[in-house]
């Protein structure tokens, strides 16, 4: 299951985004996989996907990819594992949606980012101190 | 193997159907363990046939940002300029 950070998603839905030729390309490499995007990332696109266009694009791309939300049964514990999780690495300035996505990747192994965020790959580690899986490689 | 027990409501017909096939001596988590496995095949298969570039050459043709669409003025890819642009825009709410 390929969780979907901000980054490749607005470069996606944005055919003049920097990285919207990478993120085609990374794409089809992932195109057998299962997609899947929680709350705090699609919070995150939707303020820098802003116009009408955009975020209908962002729309169909979803429903095109059959994007599945991440629904988090027990959303209070997922909350105070992510506060910790952001207390932990507070030097770093780290997201809401940086924490979540690390938690996620904490609680089930079948879980890979697609990020274009470099900090996922130096920085964030899962909440048990391991590497966090990513999905391409930039 | 573990496993979870899953609830399903089932609204009167339904139920009605359930019982009938339950008398012909059909198991009903059976029924829903095969029924996951169906959809979630049909769901990897169509998966597996998606041409990624076809799909997003017709997202972008069928609803392309109007010419008078300004550029974003932050990279998105930067992390200071997004918070700093996320930042901007919840300020102009207020």
């Amino acid at each position: 299951m390929v969780l979907i950070d901000t980054t490749p998603l607005v470069a996606l839905c944005d055919p003049q985004d920097s990285l919207n030729k990478t993120a085609r390309r990374h794409l089809k490499l992932l195109a057998k996989s299962q997609f899947a995007i929680c709350e705090p990332v699609l919070t995150e696109v939707c303020f820098h996907l802003s116009t009408p266009p955009q975020r209908i694009r962002l729309q169909r791309t979803l429903e095109a990819f059959n994007v599945s939300p991440v629904l988090a049964g027990d959303a209070h514990s997922l909350w105070n594992e992510v506060f910790e999780w952001l207390n932990k690495y507070r030097d770093h300035q780290p997201d809401w949606s940086d924490g979540y996505l690390a938690v996620l990747c904490g609680r089930d192994r079948e879980f890979k980012v697609w990020t274009y965020d470099a900090e996922f790959r130096t920085v964030w580690r899962k909440p048990n101190g391991s590497a966090i899986p990513l999905a391409v490689k930039l | 193997m573990t496993t979870r027990l899953v609830n399903v409501r089932l609204d009167r017909q339904r139920l009605e159907r359930a019982r009938r096939l339950r008398a012909k001596g059909i198991t009903l988590s059976d029924l829903v363990r095969d029924a996951i496995d169906q959809k979630y095949h049909l769901l990897v298969e169509s998966s597996n046939n998606r041409d990624v570039e076809a799909i997003m050459n017709e997202i972008y043709r069928e609803h392309p940002d109007p010419a008078e669409t300004r550029p974003r003025d932050y990279d998105v890819h930067n992390r200071g300029q997004a918070r700093t642009a996320i930042l901007r825009k919840l300020r102009k709410k207020r």
